[in-house]
């Protein structure tokens, strides 16, 4: 199908008529801003095409211009199989269509409509906003504004020419109503149990359950009822025993038996009581006269057993006492001696004591004379080492002073040296005395050894011979005075310093050094020989020694004659031991006496007791009753015995019999008795009632079958139970068909539908590559398959949905072209969200297109499109 | 000689609560109306004496209406009527009895005492009611010691369970099978046994007069006894029931074999007295089962007094024929195709994919009668 003109009057906002002419084969791009009437233009074409003339609806009357009072109207000229039509139509006032061409006649009315429908392929609508559904593969592929965002499944006669386009491709889809017919009946089944939707319980199935419900609640409340019948009757049967057993109890003649006998029991008790008493009573007269008889038997013999013990103590002590005395007197003699040996043994001791003590202050000053001697011959010894101290000190004092002893050296060395050039010029003369021989020299007698010859001399040996010498005599009278000078200044130097020459002053020196040290070792001498003596009372040294003679006369002590002092004190330590044995003895003797004395102080109080004890004994024996004789006395007792003997007898027999009959214990026994007729008789009443009350009830309830009821009831459920799970099996059968069904139906759809998804494809996978697309049964776009992940078509974005929505009417159009059917694409301001790259590709793919058909293309986006070689369309006069 | 009626486990009462409310009340009814059955029997055999050993309700307290028409019933029978408690509706003070007693008329003799009863002369009753306390002991060891007149015919009525067919292990009041014997008993008339069983040559069980349950096929009947101090006493079995309790499993390979068996079935008994419970095995196409169910349910369910089938056992083994039925190609036939390969894979969902395949070709078949292409 090609557009191939169109023309409006008074159409909207076109008063003035429009002729747009020139559409060509391929693409046809309307390019004019916004509000210049590009949708008005697509409008005017569904007008023309799907509305009637004869319509006269709100989007009819919305054509005619606002405010005027106009026929809109529109002509269109056109090309289905090579043959042109023209097509023009009047709304509103005197509205008509009129249909020319395709080699025929011009038609009018109801039959051009009709023509036109079969013609392009679309049915009758209902003109109320002109019902999509109806409009063919036109409403489809005239793409307004608005829709063309979503890719909305096709109207049903699009569908169908769709259907009928694949069928001719894939073959018929068999038995496509059989399974709409079939599915519907099994969702409708599927809705009398559960909701379609959360597959909750619904119609019959809900209603069996609710039933259940019921039937389990009236079991529950059958249970209680049987439960309460039950316990009612067991409670009957309880009450029931309890009363027989009271009655059994109440009725008992045993009972009446057992308290008549208790009764003559008490009589018994009574009087057995009383019998008692009085054989307790002579029982007790009895043993008193026993105890009397007895108390004075008792006392007689006591009196005469302690007269004749107390006679036997006395005899015993006094005979005792008798022979202590020599053993008293013995001890007294004894100690008497004893005393006497005790003070002559210290007589003795205190001579021997005496004698010792005087030889002792003998010896004593006789120690003091020796040690007085023994001082003076130390301090004689002292005072010659204290002389020789002064001696020695002397030569310390010759001692000279070490520069003056310099000075002696070097005047001696002067000398020597003097005495040696002295000597160059003089003879050196060596004698030697061979026997006794008299030499002169000089007049002077010469001893052996060399001599300096400076000067003549003349040896002469008396009567034998002279022998002058003469020494050579250049220089030697200078030599000879400088050493006559020298020595001059050497002897001199000698003569201040007391020394004959250097060597002996040099002597001197040292022996004063000695003698220093002597004075020393004198000293210590002399406080080695000054010891101190504790028999002089002298402290060691010197002077203490000097201090204690200087007043000594020198006299000796008297003295006496030396004692043998050892001997002295054996013989006092042996008076001693004399003394203390003596003294011990005493002691032991002195002891002994006393406890002679003690032993006799005991007999005296013995004797005193006995004695004491017969008299009290004696005394008691008077005071006794007359005639009070043992034997009267003992026999009597024997005579109160026997009669004891027989009352006690009498008294137990009364007591058992009294202890048999406790008058208490028969008297509570008897209450208790009457206590436990009146109780049962009570409980009885109580019985009578209780019993009552539940037989009330059990006549009540019984009639009423509370065991059926139950037993009714927990079949009922049973019952409801089984049916509910029928219903629900049958629910779940039903559901696993549906979604058996659905699942085949879209399977089948899948395979239906391939010869579109398969077009759709290839464009899709020229701007989604990759991708794949899914159709529902309505042939609506369904899915989105990218990557092997299904996205929603609404899900995607809404450039992805329009270039989508695009895209699967191209292939739509290119399967009912295939077919022969009329096609063409009208897009209103198509790919508003694309962008630049996608809307190249798009329009790539609509170039493509144009060469199989007509598209024509509205848009206010010149710039968008400038690319696109299509041929342009201006609206005139706009 | 003495000549009785012996019979028991009457339960009257029993709710039948499992079955539809008309099948209900036949029940309930029938089992009234068996005591005029009773009756008739007691009369045509010249009885004068009808024991029942035990059960005569079906618990301890039916309803009110129950008893009168119990009550009602005996009382217009010329035959008098020996009541003995049994564990169902055993004895208890104030209860079920005393009621039975305020109602019954003069031909009903409640006996609830281990106190031996004279029939007429020369014939004595021993009875052993059971009470509640009573329901898990011997109650037929009183028998030895229950004295009766010298020569005095023996007759025991008991309720309980012999020795030898305990079996279950829980069973209650053990009666030994020598208590005839032991207790010098002429006849000992037991109940508690629903089917007709005679232990020795003095000793039976009647079995219940009206079948009450499934398993046990014959139908419901009594004794007649004729009991002498010298001989083993006559024991006839009479029925008397209405109603009859199949149980049948039937094993078939298609609808032919299902139709011969329901054919033999119809020949066998009167269906409108049977109670059946079926149980069909075997695999069957499609077709033939759902054959099968409309006879069932169309058919066979109303001609019987009541039908019970289970028919998870009938395996359905699809024919060509069968898928062909629901579509040659196209989506229903995929549907099929997909419910079969469940059903091959068996598991949780075969039998729940099966019947969804059944339920599909029923719906294929309705649509193609409603709109045949």
């Amino acid at each position: 199908m090609k557009i191939l003109s169109i023309e409006l009057e008074n159409f909207r906002k076109f008063r003035k008529p429009l002729a747009l002419t020139g559409f060509a084969d391929g693409l046809n791009i309307v390019v004019e801003p916004n509000e210049t009437g590009k949708s008005t233009l697509l409008e005017a074409l569904r007008a023309a095409f799907f509305i009637r003339h004869s319509a006269k609806n709100e989007l009819v009357r919305s054509f005619c211009p606002f405010g005027d009072d106009v026929a809109p109207k529109i002509a269109v000229t056109f090309e289905v199989d090579g043959k042109e039509w023209r097509l023009e139509k009047q709304f509103l006032k005197s509205p008509h269509v009129r249909l020319a061409g395709g080699g025929g006649g011009q038609i009018e009315s109801d039959a051009a409509e009709d023509r036109l429908q079969t013609l392009l392929g679309f049915e009758k609508g209902n003109n109320r906003n002109s019902d999509p559904e109806t409009r063919g593969a036109l409403g489809l592929l005239w793409v307004e504004q608005a829709s063309a965002f979503s890719a909305e499944a096709p109207g049903r006669v699009a569908r169908d020419d769709i259907r009928g386009a694949l069928e001719a491709e894939v073959g018929t889809m068999l038995g496509g109503r059989r399974f709409d017919l079939v599915r519907a009946r099994i969702d409708e089944a599927y809705g009398q149990l559960r909701t379609a939707r959360s597959g909750k319980s619904t119609g019959r199935l809900a209603e069996a359950e609710a039933t259940l419900g019921a039937a389990r609640q009236r079991r529950m409340a059958a249970e209680a009822m049987l439960k309460e019948y039950e316990e009612a009757l067991s409670a009957l049967e309880t009450a029931q025993t309890a009363k027989r057993l009271i009655e059994r109890d109440l009725a008992d003649p045993e009972q009446a038996e057992r308290r008549q006998k208790l009764n003559e029991d008490l009589k018994l008790a009574e009087s057995a009581q009383l019998r008692l008493s009085a054989a307790a009573a002579r029982h007790a007269e009895s043993e008193a006269a026993v105890t009397a008889a007895h108390q004075l038997l008792t006392r007689i013999n006591d009196a005469h057993q302690r007269r004749s013990e107390a006679e036997q103590r006395l005899e015993d002590a006094q005979s005792t006492l008798a022979k202590q005395q020599a053993d008293y007197d013995a001890a007294t003699t004894d100690e008497a001696q004893k005393r006497v040996a005790l003070a002559d043994a210290r007589t003795v001791r205190a001579a021997a004591d005496e004698a010792l003590q005087r030889a002792r202050a003998q010896m004593a000053l006789n120690a003091r004379r020796d040690a007085l001697e023994r001082a003076r011959a130390r301090l004689i010894e002292v005072r010659a080492l204290e002389s020789a101290v002064t001696e020695k000190l002397r030569a310390v004092g010759q001692i000279i002073a070490e520069d003056q002893l310099g000075k002696l050296a070097a005047l001696d060395r002067a000398a020597t040296e003097a005495r040696a050039v002295h000597a160059a010029g003089a003879v050196t003369l060596d004698i030697e005395l061979l026997g006794d021989v008299a030499l002169l020299m000089d007049g002077q007698p010469a001893a052996t050894g060399r001599f300096e010859i400076a000067r003549q001399t003349d040896l002469v040996i008396p009567d034998t011979a002279r022998v002058t010498i003469t020494p050579p005599m250049a220089g030697v009278r200078s030599a000879e005075a400088a050493l006559e000078s020298a020595n001059d200044a050497l002897a001199k130097a000698l003569q201040a310093a007391g020394a004959d020459s250097y060597a002996a002053a040099i002597t001197r020196n040292e022996n004063a050094r000695a003698a220093r040290q002597e004075v020393d070792a004198l000293r210590r001498q002399i406080d080695a020989i000054c010891l101190a003596d504790p028999t002089l009372d002298l402290k060691p040294g010197a002077e203490a020694l000097k201090a204690l003679l200087e007043s000594d006369s020198g006299e000796d002590v008297a003295t006496g004659a030396t004692l043998d002092l050892a001997e002295l004190e054996t013989a006092f330590a042996s008076a001693r031991e004399r003394e203390e044995v003596a003294s011990a003895i005493l002691e032991e003797v002195q002891q002994a006496l006393r406890s002679a004395e003690t032993v006799r102080a005991r007999l005296d109080a013995d004797c005193a007791a006995a004695t004491r004890d017969l008299v009290t004994a004696v005394q008691v024996i008077e005071a006794l009753p007359e005639g009070a004789l043992a034997e009267t006395i003992a026999a009597r007792l024997a005579a109160e015995n026997e009669e004891l003997g027989r009352r006690a007898e009498i008294f137990a027999q009364a007591e058992a019999t009294a202890s048999n009959l406790d008058g208490d214990r028969i008297r509570r026994s008897i209450d208790n008795i009457d206590i436990a007729g009146r109780q049962a008789n009570e409980e009885r009443v109580q019985l009578i009632a209780r019993i009552a009350a539940l037989e009330a009830t059990i006549a009540r309830e019984g009639p009423k079958g509370p065991p059926s009821i139950l037993t009714e009831a927990v079949e009922a459920e049973e019952a409801l139970t089984a049916q509910c799970e029928r219903l629900q099996h049958e629910a779940e059968v039903l559901e696993l068909l549906r979604n058996t069904l659905r699942f085949a139906g879209e399977e089948v759809s899948r395979t239906f539908l391939g010869p579109v998804t398969q077009r759709a494809a290839r464009y899709v996978n020229r701007i989604l590559p990759n991708s794949d697309l899914s159709f529902d049964e309505d042939l609506g776009l369904k899915a989105l398959r990218r990557h092997g992940i299904d996205e929603a078509s609404d899900d995607l974005s809404r450039g992805t949905q329009e270039q989508l929505a695009v895209l699967t009417r191209l292939a739509f159009a290119d399967l009912l072209l295939e077919k022969g059917a009329p096609v063409s694409l009208i897009l209103d301001d198509p790919l508003v969200y694309s962008d630049d790259s996608r809307l190249e590709v798009m329009t790539d793919i609509l170039l493509d297109a144009s060469k199989r058909m007509q598209i024509i293309l509205l848009t206010c986006r010149a710039k968008a499109f400038r690319h696109v070689a299509g041929k342009r369309i201006t609206l005139p006069g706009v | 000689m003495i000549r009785i009626v012996h019979t028991a486990d009457w339960q009257l009462g029993k709710p039948f609560g499992r079955f539809p409310d008309d099948v209900r009340t036949s029940l309930i009814e029938a089992r009234l109306d068996v005591i005029d059955t009773i009756g008739r029997v007691a009369q045509e055999h010249r009885a004068t004496h009808v024991v029942v050993a035990g059960d005569v309700f079906d618990n301890i307290d039916p309803g009110d209406r129950i008893v009168v028409q119990a009550m009602s019933r005996m009382g217009r029978a010329a035959t008098t009527w020996w009541l003995m408690p049994g564990n169902h509706d055993h004895a208890r003070a104030g209860g079920l009895w005393s009621r039975v007693r305020g109602k019954a008329p003069a031909n009903v003799r409640v006996v609830d005492k281990f106190e031996a009863v004279e029939l007429e002369e020369g014939a004595c009753l021993l009875p052993a009611p059971l009470d509640h306390r009573r329901t898990r002991e011997d109650p037929t060891s009183y028998f030895a010691d229950m004295a009766t007149p010298p020569g005095a015919i023996r007759i025991g009525l008991a309720h309980g369970s012999i020795t030898e067919f305990g079996g279950s292990g829980e069973a209650t009041n053990i009666i030994p099978p020598d208590r005839a014997r032991t207790a010098n008993l002429d006849y000992l008339a037991l109940g508690d046994w629903h089917g007709h069983l005679p232990i020795n040559d003095r000793t039976a069980y009647s079995g219940t007069p009206e079948t009450d349950r499934f398993g046990r096929d014959e139908p419901g009947s009594v004794i007649v006894a004729e009991i002498s101090a010298m001989a083993p006493p006559r024991i006839d079995r009479v029925e008397t029931g209405r109603f009859r309790w199949l149980s049948r499993e039937w094993q078939v390979a298609d609808l032919t074999d299902f139709s011969r068996a329901a054919e033999a079935l119809h020949n066998e008994v009167d269906l409108s007295r049977t109670l059946l419970n079926l149980s069909l095995a075997g695999a069957v196409s499609l077709a033939d089962r759902v054959a099968i169910h409309a006879v069932l349910a169309d058919d066979l369910s109303h001609a019987l007094r009541w039908l019970g089938y289970d028919t998870d056992t009938l395996i359905v083994r699809p024919t060509a024929d069968d898928l062909a039925n629901i579509d040659i190609q196209g989506t229903l036939a995929k549907a099929a195709e997909r419910l079969q390969l469940q059903v091959a894979a068996g598991g949780a969902d075969a039998a729940l994919a099966s019947a969804a395949l059944e339920r599909l070709y029923i719906e294929a078949l309705r649509l193609r009668d409603e709109q045949p292409t």
